[in-house]
């Protein structure tokens, strides 16, 4: 072959390196253009969590379900929740190590519903913990060194795949999320068309922050429709999310704060659909971990249900069921001796 | 570790790449036995208790083959030879691919076994390494093989760049590549080509087979709640899937060779493209098609037709087209070979029924090659104009009857493949054209933003966009037919200005493509033929 020609190799190496680097700094520098609107939600709740917050509150940790079900303002004066769309314990752990650094809350609500503590997504496979941990900028190399090295001990590879020579594969992916490389944000950078989210982030950030924590959905699901917790075949946590809700427990315990688990509720028709060896098997986790947990307690019903018509989507209630459900969150609290403090009755959500 | 995986590009390629051409200053072994270490290391990265399997397969083939040369000229004993190395080849294909899955099978008729294991891991590459291997004992006992030393033998083996999903390659094209001096030089042009190569087989895998591979797998999923519309959308977004994924594999192969100054036999040619189903068979899994050929296909028709002439029965052409010389002379090793290969993709029954629907259709292009087409024109003249639209109507025929067998390929069982036919026909009670908005991305309306939207996420209109390529656009045998990527010619000389160079404007476009796959690389996608 003819040598005598541009230097090919090093335009094309130029070219590759040029449109990875432009892509990284864009990463870098531009998350709230092009990642999930869920990312403004993230980041409010990280905001608040760094917030030195006033003595006495209640602090909710869970999962989406917490965030689109729970209205804090109409709770009481001193909740504010930090639940977490697509969180499992393993997030909220690090959530609480954050939150501990600045403040003391009187109590804190968990919730997790059954699929999120089986770490089952709606296809049916492991949702992603290092995913939005990382990239919504709740868990730094630190803390997924610390998972993938908890993970390894547990020999639980539904984190990390089975382990290459020396871990390499694991070790070299938390390197690149921690340094946010940005071919794990190539599928965002293309559904969020760069900066497709410029204005929408940033919404929900403020309306968040002024709800202490609720963003959830107006409009009532149109069909009826069954949550993935309808199609769990059995309930089994993953040893890496047993080990971490079980630290999550042992932090507030170790500082005297009582923990309580509240079940967000799930429609009516996908509880019925749900196999009662699932729920057998959810209610007694919980059980085993009041048991040896002195601090840990469970308020109200195990697994609540609400008509279908109250919900946005399978999972998540509409703000009509929200406020429905927050108000009996509150009585359930007070029943349980845990006053959330008072209700504005002036306050109102802000507009949309 | 997988071709488009972040620790294969950023931390395997690069060492390999570097520690190749620098021990090759050496000499060549070590610039060879740098190339097995780092090829085991591929494969011990992936699960190292195998890679002692792959070594003891390397070791006793070896000595099988040494036996057999020396046995030459010693009636039967190389042969008896020859069938231990492949009876010893089948077994360990058999416990590992198909033991444990015919188990379950023998389960289900009510038959009860001891305890065992729903499955074994599969060893990755087992029917590639496997079958290389016993086209290298096979072509020991016919004296084609003569001897080779263990290390070129174990690189002919590891090489890692087919080691996994082939293509299979035969020792009399490879080995003396081994043996050149010049393989051990550093050559710019082809590390040129290599990367270009890669890098387009790379854009092939992540930005088109993995973007429609999610719809295929949801369609496969529940074909029984699929509407007509919405099962034509599945398959076809699995038919293009596997098209991509395989052709995109098949070129990071080529390319990845080329950055070792290796040549490859080409594995993929257009197949869509093809007029007929035995044309198909010659541009798909090009380097199976000529093993099967080679080593099933072949010494059964031969067997057949010697058999025939010691009886006195005629083996002409004429006889060809009497169904008692039919049946037996094509129908027969067609069959056999093409159930065979069925099998050789899986376990499952769908996979015999893969291989004969395969096996009917070149029986059936046999049948119109002997009685309805003669071929035939007038000594000197030039051949019949071709008419497009005629042309047009065979690609369409072939490429449905191929659409159909693959049905049976992807779908998990043969209930499933069934349930898939009849939802294409509309035949279940879902109304026909059920989500056609959602298969078009017009869940929205009419609006060309969602509809440009809906194109990366695999609607009819990626289908439609996709299939103008697969028809359209050339392959990188023609692309790059000027500087010979791969060891076979393209089937379609291609004569269009759309050909490589190593020019700016050609660094520019592929550095952009590439520089875009490589961003899409995540590396949690495998490629459909790892299974195999």
């Amino acid at each position: 072959m003819a040598t005598k020609t541009p230097p090919y190799l090093l335009i094309l190496a130029i070219t590759v390196v040029a449109l990875v680097a432009a892509a990284w700094w864009w990463v870098i520098h531009k998350p709230m253009g092009f990642l999930d609107p869920e990312y403004g939600v993230w980041l409010a709740k990280l905001k608040m969590a760094d917030t030195p917050q006033p003595p006495g509150t209640i602090v909710i940790l869970g999962d989406s379900c917490t965030v689109a079900d729970l209205v804090p303002p109409l709770i009481g004066r001193d909740v504010l929740d930090l639940g977490l769309g697509g969180a499992c314990p393993v997030e909220e752990y690090f959530m609480a190590l954050r939150l501990l650094r600045t403040n003391h809350p009187r109590a804190v609500v968990l919730s997790f519903i059954p699929a999120n503590l089986a770490r089952i997504n709606r296809t049916g496979s492991h949702v992603n913990i290092l995913d939005r941990g990382s990239k919504f900028g709740l868990l730094d190399w630190t803390d997924l060194e610390q998972i993938r090295q908890r993970s390894r001990a547990l020999r639980d590879n539904s984190i990390f795949d089975r382990p290459a020579p020396l871990d390499m594969d694991a070790r070299l992916k938390i390197w690149l999320l921690a340094h946010r490389f940005p071919a794990y944000y190539f599928a965002d950078l293309i559904g969020g068309q760069l900066d497709l989210w410029k204005r929408e982030n940033p919404r929900r950030l403020l309306f968040t922050e002024q709800t202490r924590g609720y963003f959830g959905g107006h409009g009532a699901l149109q069909a009826g429709a069954l949550d993935w917790n309808a199609s769990l075949v059995d309930f089994r946590p993953p040893p890496t999310i047993d080990f971490y809700f079980r630290q999550l427990l042992a932090l507030f315990a170790a500082r005297g704060i009582p923990v309580y688990f509240v079940s967000m509720p799930m429609s009516d028709v996908s509880l019925a659909a749900m196999r009662p060896e699932v729920k057998q098997a959810y209610t007694s986790y919980l059980k085993e971990l009041a048991s040896s947990y002195p601090n840990f307690h469970e308020l109200g019903d195990p697994l609540p249900s609400f008509p279908l018509r109250y919900y946005h989507d399978d999972i998540h209630l509409a703000t009509a069921g929200a406020i429905l459900w927050s108000r009996r969150i509150r009585d359930i609290l007070i029943a349980g001796n845990l006053d959330p403090g008072p209700v504005d009755p002036r306050w109102q959500l802000p507009a949309d | 570790m997988l071709f488009n995986s972040l620790p294969f590009l950023l931390l395997f390629l690069p060492v390999a790449f570097l520690g190749f051409h620098l021990s090759s200053r050496a000499g060549a072994r070590c610039g060879a036995a740098w190339l097995v270490a780092i090829s085991l290391l591929f494969y011990f990265w992936w699960n190292p208790p195998y890679v002692f399997l792959l070594l003891g397969s390397i070791t006793v083939n070896y000595a099988f083959g040494s036996i057999i040369r020396r046995l030459e000229g010693k009636g039967q004993l190389p042969g008896v030879a020859l069938s231990f190395g492949v009876a010893f080849n089948l077994l360990l294909l058999c416990y590992y691919k198909y033991f444990f899955p015919l188990l379950h099978g023998l389960e289900g008729f009510g038959l009860h076994f001891p305890a065992h294991p729903s499955s074994v891991i599969l060893p990755l590459g087992i029917s590639f390494f496997t079958f290389t291997q016993i086209g290298y004992l096979v072509d020991c006992k016919d004296g084609i093989s003569r001897g080779h030393g263990l290390l070129n033998y174990s690189l002919f083996v590891t090489f890692f760049p087919h080691l996994i999903a082939g293509p299979i390659l035969h020792h009399k094209e490879v080995m003396p590549q081994f043996r050149e001096p010049a393989t051990y030089r550093l050559n710019l042009g082809n590390i040129r080509l290599g990367l270009s190569i890669f890098l387009l087989g790379l854009a092939k895998k992540t930005l088109i087979a993995d973007v429609i591979a999610p719809v295929a797998d949801k369609a496969f999923q529940s074909p029984e709640m699929l509407s007509a519309i919405s099962s034509w959308h599945g398959v076809l977004c699995y038919s293009l899937q596997l098209y991509f994924d395989f052709s995109g594999y098949s070129e990071m192969a080529i390319g990845l060779a080329l950055l070792f100054n290796i040549r490859f036999p080409a594995n993929f040619d257009s197949p869509y493209k093809s007029l007929s189903i035995i044309e198909f068979w010659q541009r798909w899994h090009i380097s199976l098609t000529r093993y099967i050929t080679l080593y099933i296909y072949n010494p059964i028709a031969l067997r057949v037709t010697r058999s025939r002439q010691s009886r006195g029965l005629p083996t002409s052409r004429k006889a060809l087209k009497t169904p008692s010389g039919f049946l037996p002379m094509v129908m027969y090793p067609t069959f056999v070979t093409m159930l065979l290969a069925g099998i050789w993709h899986g376990a499952g029954v769908q996979f015999i029924v893969f291989g004969l629907l395969h096996a009917v259709y070149v029986t059936v292009n046999h049948i119109f090659r002997l009685w309805c087409h003669t071929g035939r024109h007038t000594a000197g003249a030039a051949p019949p104009a071709r008419k497009w639209y005629v042309d047009a109507c065979k690609v369409l025929i072939t490429y449905l009857a191929v659409l159909i067998a693959q049905i049976f390929f992807r779908a998990s069982s043969l209930a499933g493949a069934i349930a898939m036919l009849k939802a294409m026909m509309a035949l279940n009670s879902v109304p026909v054209m059920a989500n056609w908005r959602l298969d078009f991305g017009l869940e929205k309306g009419f609006v060309p933003l969602h509809i440009l939207a809906s194109i990366y996420t695999g609607s009819f209109w990626a289908v439609i966009i996709l299939f103008v390529l697969v028809w359209s656009a050339p392959n990188i045998l023609q692309i790059f037919s000027a500087y010979n990527p791969a060891l076979t010619e393209p089937k379609t000389p291609w004569s269009s200005p759309l050909r490589w160079q190593p020019n700016w404007g050609w660094s520019i476009a592929l550095g952009l493509v590439g520089g875009i796959a490589f961003l899409a690389v995540t590396g949690t996608t495998v490629f459909l033929y790892f299974q195999f």
